[in-house]
């Protein structure tokens, strides 16, 4: 008999829902792609009907229902948080209750309110937060042992994990506890820079590399005591998180010189080269986390997750050191995918289902196309209900040949295509195209397409079997979470820096002949395509090679700053006439902007989105 | 503390943070054990623990719904440390009211308290 199980992850940031047929995943989704709010923390009403929807079943046909976190332990933490805080804690504490009290316990409820149940087994089920992400990354990779490496802001508890899974069983052997985190000291910076917590951290990280490391040892003195063997202590004297809704304090900023720099201010050399500074010391503290679960497992193979995963600089430098044969990283590694991870310890610990892997070494992840997809039918009575003018191609191939040529004259593509990506990357699902061998491309994106900051930098999508001509990476990396160089052959020489060069001018030198995906550094976040996963898009850089003799193209999620990357044909069109996009393809549809009717009443679309 | 007879949700988790939370961060002070491990510790080879709550990381489920199944679970959870059982009368009441008024209104919470606490 088969059982489907429900895991659910809500109420923190990214709520998310993901589907399991016995032990394997049949759908897994963000539930702000379809209440379009950006990192929705919201129950997951709308992801769970997506999932039944995908499995074709009914709600009274889940077995059981799993939840990725466990609430009473969140607030042991919350008590004994306060009780240490004192009176200076109070207001926190106020809407810390109104959140624990008021929603978070009861998810029961809501369950009850989305399906009508609680799942055959007749009750909810939780698993410890850290324990979802360890299961999150162990039970999709290739490995049938690995060791385990879960860093985030918090859980209930645990800030770090590390653990070892083998068959079906996951065991944590150590962890770190709040209120030390290598997330939370990221997120400080990510503040402290002027960037927003939970979004930003992706910024300082692009920021890094124009940067000095001046200020390691400071932090290294001041703020954490990284010991030999990774595990770490922050100096609380500096943060505010404890007794504020602040997660640094006045020392912190006395200790740096002076207040946070204020959002969408201008970015100063100091910013870059304390965005450099935090950079070199979250690295090097994971990597003496990598080595000591390596050296505590004696295993080959590391699996990693947690919202500090996401960090694929310092995923690079773990894999640079070549510590392991072979690491796989959750790519929904972030709280979303706790949602998955709950499902799959269910499977394999409750139902007793088999850990089975793929003879060929692929993974389980099935390359997290995992959301929505939308029929031909669907798309042909979306475009004619507006009357939207299109071009239909009979096949994938005649297509191809044409946007190859679109992308080489150096149009911009909003491609839709198959199943939505589950995590924060979009992986030729639901991506923004463009040629890499453009010097005018990464600023055209970043001021035109996506309207955010210039500094940020464009990841490439290439050929799996090109790889190596590219960039310093030998390895598949699917999921856009490890970052390599680009070969020495490729690069430009660059001029000596001035520190007081502006930064416009430092983005817009040319640095490679892939100048639109070669960071400051040289550096690229790489995606591999694989024609096993995604045959449409590993066809269509195939056809730009065929063209061009390039293998690469210039991959950003098909979504402007602040919104949620697009799900529907309709989220695709908007984003679409909004922009400079120039060509959307949705599916075999193509339609050219020039074509299409101007979008009426939409003039404050911008409003509709938080800047992030 | 009779926390019905206050008039709105804000007075009484005031009520609740001064007669129990401040109360025992008053009577914790100058003592050496505390709930957080705070501070470097230049001596340790590691800061490193075993799992605080091992039996809690695996798949269990938590049957909370009435006021007498919360009791049993925050008493068990809490079993070895005498103070914080006396806090549990008065936070299952606390629960139960705020449920009824904050569960549907997840928007409105800040999102530092959603992904802190």
């Amino acid at each position: 008999m088969d059982k489907y199980i429900l895991g659910i992850s809500a109420f923190y940031h990214d709520s998310a829902a993901a589907l399991l047929k016995n032990n394997e995943i049949i759908a897994a989704a963000q539930e702000e792609r379809f209440s379009r709010k950006k990192h929705d923390p919201r129950f997951p009403f709308n992801a769970i009907n997506y999932c039944l929807s995908e499995a074709f079943i009914e709600s009274d046909e889940i077995d059981m229902v799993v939840f990725y976190d466990h609430p009473l332990l969140t607030f042991d933490r919350l008590i004994k948080n306060f009780i240490t805080a004192g009176d200076k804690g109070y207001e926190l504490f106020e809407e810390a209750m109104k959140s624990a009290m008021g929603i978070k316990w009861w998810v029961n409820d809501y369950v009850k309110k989305s399906l009508g149940n609680i799942g055959k087994e007749n009750k909810i089920f939780y698993c410890g937060h850290h324990m979802s992400h360890a299961a999150s990354a162990f039970y999709p990779s290739p490995y049938k042992e690995a060791a385990i490496l879960t860093v985030d802001g918090v859980g209930e508890w645990q800030t770090t994990t590390l653990g070892y899974g083998k068959d079906e069983q996951i065991q944590i052997h150590k962890e770190i506890n709040y209120p030390h985190s290598l997330g939370l000291l990221y997120s400080a910076f990510t503040y402290y820079c002027g960037f927003k917590i939970n979004s930003g951290e992706y910024k300082l990280m692009g920021l890094a590399p124009y940067g000095i490391p001046k200020y390691v040892d400071l932090i290294q003195k001041e703020l954490i005591d990284v010991k030999q063997d990774g595990s770490y202590h922050l100096n609380m004297n500096y943060f505010g998180y404890i007794d504020s809704n602040r997660t640094i304090n006045e020392n912190f900023e006395q200790l740096f010189g002076g207040a946070a720099r204020k959002s969408e201010s201008r970015i100063t050399q100091k910013e870059m080269d304390i965005a450099a500074s935090i950079q070199k010391v979250i690295e090097d503290a994971m990597v003496k986390l990598a080595k000591h679960v390596r050296d505590i497992t004696g295993s080959e193979n590391l699996c990693l997750a947690g919202g500090v995963a996401l960090n694929c600089v310092a995923n690079g430098k773990i894999l640079k050191e070549k510590l392991f044969k072979n690491i796989w990283i959750q790519p929904a590694s972030g709280d979303a995918g706790g949602s998955l991870g709950a499902a799959l310890l269910a499977a394999h610990q409750y139902y007793k289902f088999k850990n089975v892997k793929m003879q060929s070494g692929i993974d389980l992840q099935k390359g997290s196309y995992l959301g929505p997809s939308f029929s031909e039918n669907e798309i042909t009575a979306f475009l004619k209900r507006h009357n939207y003018p299109f071009i239909k191609y009979e096949t994938t191939e005649q297509r191809n040949i044409s946007l190859a040529k679109e992308l080489k004259d150096g149009k911009i593509l909003g491609y839709f295509d198959g199943r939505m990506e589950f995590g924060p990357r979009s992986l030729g699902a639901r991506s923004i195209l463009g040629d890499a061998r453009n010097k005018d491309m990464q600023s055209l994106m970043n001021l035109k397409i996506k309207f955010r900051e210039s500094f940020r930098p464009f990841a490439p999508a290439v050929l799996i079997e090109n790889v190596h001509e590219y960039f310093e990476l030998h390895e598949s990396s699917p999921y856009m979470l490890l970052v390599a160089p680009v070969i020495k052959g490729r690069r430009i020489s660059q001029q000596e820096r001035n520190p007081t060069d502006d930064m416009l001018s430092i983005i817009n030198e040319e640095r490679s002949d892939i100048p639109a995906v070669t960071h400051v550094d040289y550096s690229a976040r790489v995606q591999t395509v694989h024609k096993e996963t995604k045959p449409d898009f590993y066809d269509l850089i195939k056809a730009f090679k065929n063209l061009t003799g390039s293998s690469v193209i210039v991959n950003t999620s098909f979504n402007v700053r602040g919104e949620p990357i697009v799900c529907s044909p309709q989220d695709a069109y908007l984003c679409f006439m909004r922009t400079e996009i120039d060509i959307l393809v949705l599916q075999n549809f193509v339609l050219y902007k020039e074509d299409q009717p101007p979008l009426l009443h939409d003039t404050e679309w911008k409003l509709e989105y938080e800047l992030d | 503390m009779n926390l019905i007879k206050m008039n709105s949700n804000d007075d009484r988790i005031k009520d609740f943070f001064v007669y129990h939370i401040s109360a025992l961060h008053k009577n914790m002070k100058g003592q050496t054990s505390c709930y957080l491990d705070l501070g470097f510790k230049q001596d340790k080879q590691s800061y490193f623990t075993s799992p605080l709550y091992p039996q809690h990381m695996n798949i269990s489920s938590l049957p909370i719904e009435s006021e007498r199944q919360l009791a049993d679970y925050l008493n068990e959870l809490w079993r070895e440390d005498p103070k914080l059982l006396d806090l549990i009368p008065d936070l299952i009441h606390l629960a139960f009211i705020l449920k009824e008024e904050y569960r549907e209104q997840t928007a409105e919470l800040s999102p530092f308290i959603y992904a802190m606490f």
